[in-house]
């Protein structure tokens, strides 16, 4: 009952306080794309469809012809060097397993049955996934790959959310996978240009990859991260000694992730910090000006840290093993 | 291979400055009946002296000198091999970079899937600004330095006996070692000494997807064992430490320290994964995962000198302590979810998570103590997707987010225990608008109210948003930009925390014909953050700020000169460049230029010339700059 209590409590507060704001970027934003909606030429409607996309776009108004399957040898006659490509690529597997009901039709497994189209000559007449809508691309995509692992956090993941369909990362004719992180910095860019930054994960060199800590079908863990030996943030992938468990934890490390003090993408700051001196980054923690009432956790340091001194500037130089620790409850050794 | 060298070396005397062609062009296979097709490229790197702090440059950049296996990617293919249809093997790096990798595959379709993931990274740390109490003194050394080594290996093999049943098993290993400068500190006196790191993780797990036409399960079971050898020593030195003064009268010294972890840990865990489709308008998902990592300590420390006990203000010279230590965490995480289709334009996304996660541990230390983190953690949310035109989705939704964390009090508070809890409830909304296929844009926000925070730092009332949007002005240009905000303020009453970040980009890719590419992108982010504190010697509250006003430009200009010619050389120029200003101003420059050319039928010369330059106004004792050039060959 709370819960809900709560949902009408804050409905009423977006309303209240973001309606402003929210008006301002829809008249920003708005206008621009109309003007571009104006300045493009119409684009061609969703193909009619057959086969196993039951929800897809009602078909355009009906063709003469009945469409049917013709078989990938037919394709091959006009569209050789995909054909070529698409016989190194997994999907291949199709043309030759009769169980997965495609078997020779690999090419009419995506777009549909091809007669029409192989009259025509027309690219109205067969099925784009790219030309389709998200939903209704993943949903031909999902014919086969509905059940699978990474299926899992989907309805979490901000990809599924942002209406990010399949085939906007994953090339289908590939023969091989593209690489992962210019694919992510086409729509990631501000994320991309972090690494540009002096103190920073080794993602140019080849170092690491972005799947490496993120998982892009969706997440498991309450951040975006990849979740690794169970239910353990990507971070430790690499970083085991930092894993624990201590005898003596740092509590943000368990709760708020390693983010709470570190940029991972890239930082101005030495170990990729996220304030310039390691000082203010434990003081704003270690400091609480309303420690007795203010209900979180963190709390002051004893009076002969005194900050005037260089000794007491690097709160690492004693608390040395900051990540945690086996054997001290001040996490000095 | 002797005509590699000789083509190297004079490749060295002809351009003194280039470098490796980092984005290697579409590999055209070889003939195709030949099995192996692929690139193979190597070459020589030289450094023409790095001026100015070469700890700093290590510290950033640790490219060396010398022969480098710079990339190579082989692929094996054959119709006609049962065992090995494909084998695909790829690497970069080798011959002493700081990062090196090496990725092989094999696999046939319908027996088996093998991948074996190998990556080294040299992690090098050294900045006379950072940890350095002695900077004020001229002394310029960290006493958080590190040099140490990353070594990870991954090995997961597939096996398909079924098209439905498919068994899988994996190894991971991940070494770590090297050696650094750390503090042992004593009371009253702390004091930079060596320190040797070493720690092995190795990960062995096993599992088995079912994958049925209507539901698919995974299970996987697997273990951690770890172990953890670090030490910190002094041998026969006397080392005055941090501190200036004597102490009452006594000046703190230490002259022998053995500083030993002997830390061996286990974890055992298991998963599941299960996603449904029931019905066409029913997706279901779920997934539990269990660990519980262990680790029990046996730790010795052995230190001779001067040393100081502040609790009975005794002067001692000799120390031994050994304590054993031993600590447990079980934790679990579960996930829920449901997609729901009731209409043809209406997704509803349903979902539930938990993580809980229970630490405790003992020290065998006189008295005895022990310690307790609890942290339980829940999140709810709802969020409803309504095509309202084939081109513009809209959802909104609401999440609500709870927990509690209870951990040990500081040591002068008087409590035993701290304790928090988190309640914030977050409005979600987002769209998608593809106005043509040339242009769209995506856009989601969040705003939330919290009730109860964890830390201080924890966002409490904030407002973010997100947005994208990408215009193909024609088939050969393409213009996108994003734009992402967060705002934070913490309601009145509560301690004062302003925190306001922005980043916009914005960039395109122009191709005007088939030779030439350029790619150019800008972003600019700002962040400002004021938070109170208390300053712990005078008990008054001071504020801590944090600015930073950032500029990237990257860019990479590409043109294959001479087309129509046999011979056609490819030249790029770019590189990348941030600027910022505010509590840390610095400068890090990357401009780079790379020539390729063909030789003969399947070798191409490749040379590049970079530039590196790192700045920073506060810190100018850690700049550097530095020019690197690599010439070699690629054979495909």
């Amino acid at each position: 009952m709370a819960a809900y209590v709560h949902r009408i409590s804050l409905l009423c507060l977006i309303l209240s306080f973001g309606r402003r704001n929210v008006i301002r970027l829809l008249t920003l934003f708005f206008p621009l794309f109309a003007i571009i909606a104006l300045a493009q030429t119409p684009a061609p409607a969703p193909p009619g469809q057959v086969g196993p996309a039951k929800s897809e776009t009602p078909a355009e108004p009906a063709k003469p012809a009945k469409k049917e399957y013709m078989g990938s040898v037919v394709c091959q006659s006009c569209h050789e060097e995909i054909f070529n490509t698409m016989a190194k690529n997994p999907h291949w597997l199709l043309e030759q397993d009769a169980k997965r009901g495609f078997k020779e039709q690999t090419c009419e497994a995506c777009h549909g049955p091809g007669s029409v189209h192989t009259e025509s000559v027309s690219t109205a007449d067969i099925r784009n996934p790219l030309r389709l809508s998200a939903q209704q691309a993943n949903i031909v995509c999902l014919t086969c790959h509905r059940n699978q692992t990474t299926r899992v956090g989907v309805v979490r993941g901000g990809h599924a959310r942002n209406q990010v369909a399949c085939t906007t990362c994953h090339g289908v004719h590939r023969t091989q996978p593209a690489k992962k992180t210019a694919i992510c910095g086409t729509c990631h860019e501000a994320q991309l240009a972090q690494f540009q930054r002096p103190y920073r994960h080794r993602l140019q060199e080849g170092g690491v990859d972005c799947v490496d800590c993120h998982n892009p079908h969706g997440r498991l863990l309450a951040n975006p991260l990849r979740d690794v030996s169970a239910n353990e943030p990507s971070c430790f992938r690499c970083h085991g000694d930092k894993r624990g468990p201590f005898a003596f934890e740092h509590f943000p490390v368990r709760t708020e992730g390693c983010q709470s003090c570190h940029e991972p993408h890239g930082s101005a700051n030495p170990k990729m910090l996220a304030r310039h001196e390691a000082r203010f980054l434990c003081l704003e923690c270690h400091a609480n000006t309303t420690a007795r009432n203010s209900g979180t956790i963190g709390g002051v340091p004893p009076a002969f840290h005194d900050l005037l001194n260089p000794r007491f500037q690097y709160c690492t130089l004693c608390h040395v093993k900051v990540h945690g620790s086996h054997v001290n409850r001040e996490l000095l050794r | 291979m002797r005509r590699l060298w000789l083509i190297a070396l004079c490749s060295m005397g002809l351009a003194a400055q280039e470098k490796p062609a980092a984005p290697a062009v579409e590999v055209a296979p070889a003939a195709p009946e030949s099995p192996l097709t692929g690139f193979v490229e190597v070459g020589v790197r030289w450094n023409q002296g790095v001026h100015g702090n070469l700890d700093t440059y290590r510290s950033i950049v640790n490219l060396g000198e010398g022969m480098r296996l710079l990339s190579w990617d082989l692929k094996l293919e054959s119709a006609g091999w049962k065992a090995l249809r494909r084998a695909q093997i790829r690497g970069a790096g080798w011959g002493g970079d700081p990062s090196s990798w090496l990725v092989f595959n094999a696999e046939n379709n319908k027996y088996y899937r093998l991948l074996v993931d190998h990556r080294t990274t040299a992690y090098f740390h050294s900045l006379p600004s950072y940890a350095n109490p002695l900077l004020d003194r001229g002394i310029f050394t960290s006493q958080r330095s590190f040099d140490s080594q990353k070594r990870l290996t991954e090995v997961q093999l597939d096996l398909y006996p079924t098209a439905r049943w498919i068994p899988y098993v994996g190894y991971t290993r991940d070494r770590g070692f090297g050696r650094g400068i750390t503090d042992f500190v004593s009371d009253a006196n702390e004091y930079p000494v060596h320190t040797n790191l070493s720690d092995i993780t190795n990960l062995f797990r096993g599992g088995v997807r079912a994958d049925y036409r209507h539901f698919h399960l995974t299970i996987e079971q697997g273990g951690i064992l770890f172990r953890d050898d670090q030490s910190v020593f002094a041998i026969n030195e006397r080392n005055l430490g941090n501190r200036r003064t004597p102490f009452f009268g006594q000046t703190l010294s230490l002259s022998e320290l053995l500083q030993a972890y002997q830390v061996r840990g286990s974890s055992i865990y298991s998963k599941g994964f299960l996603t449904a489709t029931p019905a066409d308008w029913l997706d279901l998902s779920g997934a539990i995962q269990f660990s519980r990592p262990r680790n029990d300590v046996t730790y010795n420390q052995n230190n001779k000198g001067q040393f100081v006990d502040l609790e009975s203000l005794l002067f001692f010279n000799t120390q031994s302590i050994r304590l054993l230590a031993a600590a447990s965490q079980p934790h679990v995480t579960a996930n829920a979810g449901a997609e729901i289709r009731p209409f043809h334009r209406l997704r509803i996304l349903e979902s539930y998570m938990t993580d809980r996660l229970h630490n405790a541990s003992t020290l065998e230390a006189t008295p005895p103590v022990s310690d307790r983190l609890v942290w339980n953690y829940s999140q709810h949310q709802t969020e409803a997707s309504f095509e309202v035109h084939p081109r513009l989705n809209l959802r909104g939704g609401y999440r609500y987010t709870w927990g509690d964390g209870r951990g040990r009090g500081p040591r002068l508070s008087q409590t035993v225990s701290e304790s928090a809890e988190l309640k914030r409830q977050t409005a979600l909304l987002g769209l998608a608008f593809r106005v043509s296929l040339r242009a769209s844009l995506n856009a989601d926000a969040e705003i939330a109210r919290s009730d109860k925070v964890l830390f201080r730092t924890s966002l409490s009332d904030y407002e973010r948003l997100r947005m994208r949007g990408r215009y193909q002005f024609r088939p050969g240009f393409l213009l996108y930009g994003t734009l992402q905000y967060l705002n934070n303020s913490n309601p009145p009453g509560r301690s004062r925390y302003e925190f306001r970040s922005q980043q916009a980009g914005l960039g395109f890719q122009w191709t005007p014909g088939k030779s030439t590419q350029v790619i150019g992108e800008y972003t600019r982010s700002t962040i400002r953050s004021d938070l109170d504190y208390l300053a712990p010697q005078i008990l008054q509250t001071q504020r801590s700020l944090y600015r930073e006003n950032a500029h990237t430009v990257t860019g990479l200009f590409s043109r294959r000169l001479a087309v129509g010619w046999i011979w056609q050389p490819e030249l790029s120029l770019g590189g990348s460049m941030f600027l910022s200003s505010g509590s840390r101003p610095a400068s890090y420059y990357q401009p780079v230029a790379r020539f390729s050319a063909p030789m003969w039928r399947r070798v191409d010369l490749i040379a590049e010339y970079r530039w590196y330059s790192v700045s920073q106004m506060f810190y100018l004792f850690e700049g550097f700059r530095s020019h690197l050039g690599f010439v070699g060959v690629r054979i495909h």
